[in-house]
């Protein structure tokens, strides 16, 4: 039987190095795996031993793009291991900085890395002769994004101002107001974002996706909640073990997460909002009626449409915190170590980030577990790239390439975070 | 990388100095003018943890938001090895590259600034 082999030599617009390998027999797609070959990181191995105290700064090494989710997690994780509760203004920055995080994040994905799949550009450079608006707008909204980290978190990339219990040091409000004036021109951005990325075309692609978020009783998730599914999954992040579980695959360094009962799960934007779609403010609401997009989307393609929602809640949400801050509140709540296991699950903009620490009486680390959002998709992603193969199986190479390429960038993965660039190898038999 | 085009906003020339990767001769001196020559730009290489020179450059010119006169000297590197000293065949650059960065700010700087500067 012959076999045809098309290999691509990467993937670009990805965060991390992996491959993809399509396998097509007999008018079938019969495998479809994501070779993640990022060198695994032992972050892991080497926090043990290490004191909390390091640990948030240690653990923003691991992303340069969502530092800010590894440290919220952790901080959280340690604070529950000690029985330290930080609540009012600094809960709410902590929420703000986030905020920040998902704003230039989300920003630079939607521009930079996945409008240009829509359009037929090979990249941002070239889709910014065509469209410099919306390109100066990418960079507009991550520029944005990292002021409020620089100004809250002490610096851009991997900050250096967020603690257990709290933050180093408070901005003042003068600090304050520039980023404010910022963020009010990145959601008139993030508005005009919105209504174009909308007008995009997207494949007619759905699937029917078990979505895992945090939800919490009344908020859009960024710090807590409990891990809920649309298909009843409903638990405190403590219990991850009990739903969850992660697998070694031969070909990835990554591991696989899985609902135990029932295989892949989406996190991530389209997750978010499925299940939290009501705790969105009434603005941005009425922005995605307008567009037409209901309170869940189950077309991975149209994740750009949600991230672009997903800036705008962000960039109203730190707005409506700053003009509550109050500076002169302390920068942090006092507490003292013991010996206890923590738990850490918030919403990187990737989709959730969980932890768990055990902490010897000192507060150093005796174990940790880390689950980054990509590693969680990564079953999904093969799923989606499986189904969407199968239905253009008699298209030329390119075009199924391309196809595949653009569908592992709906999910903006970030391998380098799950242990940098894809070849794509399509197997025909 | 993308900060570089908000770096640079505002001036009228730019020259900037990075290492380059090693071409068998560490130390070596490339002047690179992109309005001549284009810059090394692996496709590849268009993800935000990797956006280079070249794409900073590249997506400057394309929103015109980059300076009229660019320059760029790349020095090829020895050792890439995290934490290690720089090597002595690039040290020995260095002073060259010096002199040859003050004679291109005299030859891009504008005749009335330059007068200025010397008195």
């Amino acid at each position: 039987m012959a076999t045809k082999s098309i290999k691509v030599d990467y993937l670009a617009r990805v965060e991390g190095e992996g491959a993809l390998d399509l396998h097509i027999k007999d008018g079938q797609v019969t495998a479809a795996q994501l070779r993640i070959f990022e060198p695994p990181r032992f972050f892991e191995a080497f926090l043990r031993g290490r004191s909390y105290a390091e640990t948030p700064d240690i653990v923003a090494r691991i992303c340069g793009i969502c530092p800010i989710a590894y440290q919220m997690s952790a901080v959280h994780a340690i604070e529950q291991a000690f029985g330290v509760t930080v609540d009012g203004q600094l809960r709410a920055l902590r929420r703000l900085i986030y905020c920040g995080e998902w704003i230039e994040s989300h920003g630079l994905h939607v521009v930079m890395l996945h409008a240009p799949d829509f359009l037929g550009f090979h990249d941002a450079i070239q889709m910014a002769g065509d469209h410099a608006e919306i390109v100066q707008g990418g960079l507009a909204l991550k520029k944005a994004g990292n002021e409020l980290l620089r100004v809250l978190g002490g610096r851009e990339i991997h900050p250096i101002n967020v603690k257990a219990g709290g933050f180093y040091r408070l901005p003042t409000r003068a600090e304050m107001a520039p980023v404010a004036e910022d963020l009010k021109r990145a959601r008139d951005i993030a508005v005009d974002l919105v209504r174009w990325v909308a007008k995009l075309p997207f494949p007619d692609y759905e699937r029917d996706y078990e979505f895992v978020a945090l939800r919490h009783p009344d908020e859009y998730p960024f710090n807590e909640g409990r891990l809920v599914s649309n298909r009843g999954i409903d638990i405190d992040i403590s219990e991850f073990d009990d739903e969850f579980e992660e697998r070694h695959v031969a070909h990835s360094t990554a591991l696989h997460s899985v609902v135990k009962r029932r295989g892949p799960y989406l996190v991530g934007p389209l997750a978010r909002y499925a299940l939290n779609y009501e705790f969105l403010p009434q603005s941005v609401k009425d922005l995605a009626a307008e567009i037409g997009l209901g309170p869940v989307c189950k077309n991975p393609f149209q994740s750009i449409i949600v991230r672009a929602l997903e800036v705008l809640f962000a960039c109203e949400e730190a707005l409506r915190i700053i003009d509550d801050y109050d500076p002169s509140e302390p920068a942090s709540v006092p507490f003292e170590t013991r010996a206890g296991v923590g738990y850490g699950c918030t919403e990187a903009p990737r989709g959730v980030c969980w932890h768990r620490y055990e902490f010897d009486d000192e507060g150093a680390i005796i174990s940790a577990r880390i689950v980054p959002p990509t590693s969680q998709n990564q079953p999904s992603i093969e799923a989606d790239l499986t189904a969407v193969a199968s239905t253009m199986l008699n298209e030329t190479d390119d075009r199924i390439r391309h196809r595949c390429e653009q569908s592992i960038r709906n999910y903006d993965p970030c391998i380098s975070c799950s242990v940098h660039f894809l070849n794509l190898t399509i197997h025909r038999s | 990388m993308l900060a570089l085009i908000e770096d640079w906003a505002g001036f009228d020339a730019l020259i900037l100095i990075d290492a380059a990767v090693p071409m068998g001769m560490p130390g070596r001196i490339h002047r690179i003018d992109p309005k001549d020559e284009k810059l090394p730009r692996d496709p590849v290489y268009a993800s935000s943890h990797a956006f280079g020179v070249a794409e900073a450059i590249g997506l400057g010119q394309a929103l015109n938001q980059a300076p009229r006169k660019i320059v760029v000297y790349a020095i090829e590197g020895g050792s890439f090895e995290r934490g290690a000293p720089m090597t002595p065949e690039v040290a020995a650059a260095i002073d060259e590259v010096a002199d040859r960065v003050i004679a291109e700010v005299a030859r891009l700087m504008p005749r009335e600034e330059a007068a200025l500067v010397d008195a």
